[in-house]
């Protein structure tokens, strides 16, 4: 057991490696900030529609409201997700899934890997599927999905989407017991650490979401955005209409996290970033020939 | 005698439904057989299921199909065919529908010994190995499925992707296809334990060479199939341990989560058992499915988790792994218990005017207030006066705060217990901590009831005020769909009332939470009526016979008054089989004279003509109406009847006399009172 501890930098290039020789695109995370992986449109308008599609990218997601100041060693408002999708959903997938842990230096027979229900829904992307998390001897390391439906459309061929949780691997890899001292990247003697990037970006980020982000403003930005989102998705220009739809639900996290959406509205603004989501689904099937006009009908 | 054997191999399977599911899969089968005539007399299904295999196996398949000779009874003679000999329209097109011509059918007699035409069906038996093909791809692609998903390019929808599939008639493959999967004989084993090539990962691949032999195959290859047999391992080491007060269900479900379960020990520093012990438990159990481990009774820093693929090089390693994972769980729990202490409970209440009840009904805020409403009023409907008005105020008014602390919204299962456990460090009154914690119970079918007056009082008004949102505002529970849990909140209601010895009717606490609510009362007879068929399935279910159930029903709408009726009444009815049926058959009769002729005319005693009136009369009035102990007005009933038999042998109620026949009609009226109080006299079948 004494091999070399793969730096965090490490394991993304192996994971890239691994997944380019399955044949996968290796893309770059999306440059609007969103709450998981699933959320960029390389997975959310890629699962739509009948086309092959095979990527892996690594990709940074917010969730405001789980971030504790960097005082906790398991949680993060900012973290990184790494995520693979393959569409249609290849019957030797779980194979390859196993085959990538080693290939991070997770050896099947050194461990105890499950796969445990755990169905995945996201209320405002209109989108579910079933699958599993897998468990790395007790831990939650990655989750493991078919796609069902994706903005209300079945998806048809299934994909199955993979998201690994980056920090949790690490420690997991590193044997370190908070996320923060994950090394980054292992440089001769010196390390860089995950906490000499990211703690005070944490930080500070907590103190904005918390304390800072003006909530009137953000009220009127959702509203912009919204209106936007609606009006290009219209005109089916689909990828800005999904950035925008992109940055309500970013901006809602964030009043949330401010706690200025009480419960009854909650659901109401879940379901305005459910039908731009579902819009601009709609305007890419459409504009790529899959589905009819069908509404003037 | 062949046996069948089925065993479809998925990716891994959801724990909580493979055993109900693969005993469907089971059912559908063997009913298809046997609708096949494919079974012997002395036959019988097992099933074998782990989380990636569903296994069944008939024993006593036949080879051959047994033959068809059927014969099918159409229309009478007379009307299927002419005196001329030909055949009519009604015989023309029974022959249709039996897929024959009119000159096959024949004449016969039915049971009855008319004359009737008739088709004979006879059909030759196949070949098992031919039905059976059609026979199970048909139930597998049909069956119902607890969770269903689609895979690859338009594969399914089944519960997992499939990716094998043995069909084996001893030691023949019955071909047939699943979800593309073409069948043989070739299974796989362990995952990880067995022999694997090269970058797969399916286990090793093992031919089954005959039905009977699958299980100890299956078992050199590190699977063992019986889930019963899993369990029964495990439970071996939890009582070798010292733990024989176990959750059954998270056995259960770690049996279905293994293929070959090792059970390991690991150890938590001891300063986490500073945090309650119900938080501990759920850490462990909620998410990691460990067993807690109990020594005298004391939780301490142990726990037993039930690994998958150990060996003995990796156990240490694996171990260490879910050590570290309950630590880190553990962290992030003391985080919440010391941020929600650092504000007293009551500081949460005003919090829960954000969390929305249900869509539509306001908040937990209001619900709360409406809770304090109805509970003072049960305090005195339920003659509770020991019970300190201020302190049931205060247990209402907590009763719901932690639903808003940190904790709960992490782990919810611990709602109440967790109020609890706040109130106390912040010295509320033990009465009230009790409360909070209490007025849930009974959470599950199996849980205790709460222990407390105050407890019941909060938890009853808590649930009739769901209950009441929930019919009015139309989530009124039908078939499988109940997402408020209705059915189980009434029960628990049920429960408490008949645990407590409260004599109310429901008809009037359910208006207590209709007044809370200050709404129209839309569906309250439909909510009497559910509350009517839970009771009584209620009182089933406690074994008590259908036809007495029946009639305390008929009594109003009070638990317990039916309860300890029913139960007086079977123990009577058990006793004294004859007795009983004379007080039935005097009732009946009492009451269909007095249904039938109404009058109201006054009883009056001189006008008794003849001895008996009189003396009947004398045992009535000595008779203690008020008496509470039931068993004895059971026996009071009896004596009663008894001598209500010998006044009817003597007595002609319907007399000509208006004023004599008023008179007894006056006389039996007061004598059904006396029966009505033991419910319906018509339902009891004696």
């Amino acid at each position: 057991m004494s091999k070399a501890k793969l730096s965090f930098q490490d394991i993304i290039c192996r994971l890239h490696q691994f997944w380019a020789e399955q044949g996968c695109v290796i893309l770059h995370p999306f440059d609007t900030e969103k709450g998981a992986g699933t959320m960029s449109p390389h997975t959310f308008l890629r699962a739509l529609g009948p086309d092959d599609w095979n990527v892996a990218y690594v990709e940074p997601s917010r969730r405001p409201t789980d971030g504790r100041y960097a005082e906790n060693p398991n949680r993060l408002q900012h973290y990184f997700q790494y995520q693979v999708i393959l569409k249609p959903s290849p019957s030797n997938i779980q194979d390859l899934y196993i085959q990538s842990l080693e290939a991070i230096g997770v050896f099947s027979n050194e461990h105890d890997i499950r796969f445990v229900e755990d169905n995945w829904e996201s209320p405002t992307l209109g989108a579910w599927g079933l699958g599993w998390e897998v468990w790395l001897d007790g831990m939650e390391v990655t989750q493991f999905t078919y796609f069902q439906q994706c903005g209300g459309y079945e998806c048809k061929p299934t994909s199955v989407e993979i998201t690994y949780g980056l920090e949790r691997l690490a420690m997991f890899i590193q044997d370190k017991s908070s996320v923060f001292d994950i090394v980054w990247q292992s440089n001769k003697n010196k390390d860089v650490v995950y906490a000499d990037i990211y703690k005070t970006f944490e930080i500070e980020q907590c103190h904005y979401n918390f304390e800072e982000a003006n909530i009137p403003d953000l009220l009127v930005l959702f509203e912009m955005y919204e209106r936007e989102s609606k009006r290009l998705s219209k005109k089916e220009l689909v990828y800005p209409a999904y950035e925008y739809c992109l940055k309500c639900s970013h901006t809602f996290n964030l009043l949330d996290a401010r706690g200025a959406i009480s419960v009854t509205e909650r659901m109401a603004y879940i379901l305005k970033i459910r039908n731009l989501a579902k819009s601009c689904a709609t305007a890419y099937l459409k504009k790529s020939g899959h589905i009819k006009d069908k509404f003037h009908a | 005698m062949p046996n069948y054997l089925l065993e479809i191999g998925c990716e891994e399977i959801p724990a909580r439904f493979i055993e109900d599911f693969s005993n469907l899969l089971k059912d559908k089968l063997m009913h298809a057989f046997s609708r096949e005539r494919l079974l012997e007399e002395k036959h019988k299904g097992y099933v074998f299921s782990t989380y990636r295999r569903l296994t069944i196996r008939i024993e006593g398949v036949k080879k051959k199909q047994g033959d068809k000779h059927e014969t099918l009874l159409g229309p009478p003679l007379s009307i299927a065919r002419a005196e001329d000999g030909t055949w009519l329209p009604p015989g023309i097109g029974f022959a249709k529908r039996s897929g024959r011509s009119p000159d096959d059918l024949k004449v016969g007699k039915d049971a009855k010994g008319r004359e009737v035409v008739m088709v004979e069906l006879k059909e030759k038996g196949r070949a098992s190995l031919d039905v059976i093909s059609d026979c199970v791809e048909d139930i597998v692609t049909h069956l119902p499925l607890p969770i269903a998903m689609n895979w690859g390019d338009g594969q399914g929808p089944f519960i997992r992707p499939v990716h094998w599939v043995v069909s084996l008639l001893d030691s023949k493959v019955v071909p047939l296809i699943l979800f593309g999967v073409k069948s043989g004989r070739v299974s796989f084993g362990h995952r990880f334990l067995s022999k694997n090539k090269q970058n797969v990962s399916s286990g090793e691949a093992i031919s089954i060479s005959d039905s009977d032999a699958y299980e100890s195959l299956l078992k050199s290859v590190c699977v063992d199939v019986s889930s019963s047999k899993r369990a029964e391992m495990i439970r071996q080491v939890l009582y070798e341990k010292g733990q024989d007060d176990f959750d059954s269900h998270l056995l259960h479900e770690v049996s279905f989560l293994t293929e070959r379960p090792t059970v390991l020990e690991g150890t938590f520093d001891q300063r986490y058992l500073d945090l309650p012990s119900s938080v501990l438990v759920a850490c462990m159990k909620k998410h990691q499915k460990y067993f807690p481990i109990y020594k005298k009774g004391k939780l301490v820093n142990k726990f037993i988790v039930v690994a998958e693929s150990v060996t003995k090089k990796n156990k240490d390693v694996i171990l260490k792994g879910n050590e570290r994972v309950l630590v880190a769980r553990l962290e992030d729990t003391s985080f919440f218990w010391e941020e929600d202490l650092k504000q007293p409970l009551d500081r949460y209440v005003s919090k829960l005017k954000k969390v929305v009840f249900q869509k539509g009904m306001g908040t937990i805020f209001d619900k709360v207030k409406r809770l304090e409403g109805v509970s003072l009023h049960l305090v005195n409907m339920f003659k509770f006066s020991d019970v300190n008005v201020e302190i049931l105020k205060r247990a209402c008014y907590l009763s719901k705060a932690d639903l808003v602390t940190l904790m709960v919204g992490e782990l919810p299962s611990l709602q109440g217990e967790m109020g609890s456990c706040y109130a106390q460090k912040n010295g509320e009154p033990e009465e009230v901590v009790l409360a909070i914690r209490e007025h849930y119970y009974p959470r599950s079918e199996s849980d205790s009831l709460p222990s407390s007056k105050i407890g019941s009082i909060v938890g009853v008004a808590d649930r009739l005020d769901t209950i009441v949102a929930c019919f009015e505002n139309g989530f009124i529970p039908t078939g499988s769909k109940d997402p408020w849990g209705i059915r189980r909140a009434m029960l628990s209601i049920i429960r408490i009332v008949i645990d407590q010895q409260l004599h109310v009717q429901f008809s009037s606490i359910i208006d207590l939470a209709y007044g809370e609510w200050g709404s129209a009362k839309e569906h309250r007879d439909e909510l009497l009526r559910f509350y009517n068929q839970r009771l009584k399935q209620f009182l089933l279910d406690q074994g008590f016979r259908s036809d007495t159930v029946v009639s305390v029903l008929s009594c109003g709408t009070d638990a317990y008054y039916a309860y300890s009726l029913a139960e007086a009444v079977d123990r009577y009815r058990n006793s004294h089989q004859e007795a009983f049926k004379v007080c039935v058959d005097t009732g009946v009769r009492v009451g269909r004279l007095v249904k039938g002729a109404k009058s109201d005319a006054e009883l009056n005693e001189a006008l008794f003509d003849l001895d008996i009136e009189k003396t009947t009369y004398e045992l009535l009035q000595n008779i203690d109406h008020h008496k509470q102990n039931l068993s004895e007005k059971c026996h009071d009933l009896a004596r009663f009847s008894k001598k209500m038999d010998l006044y009817f042998d003597d007595v002609m109620v319907m007399v000509e006399d208006k004023n004599l026949r008023h008179n007894r009609l006056a006389f039996l009226s007061r004598v059904y009172s006396l029966y009505e109080c033991f419910g319906d006299m018509e339902s009891f079948q004696v």
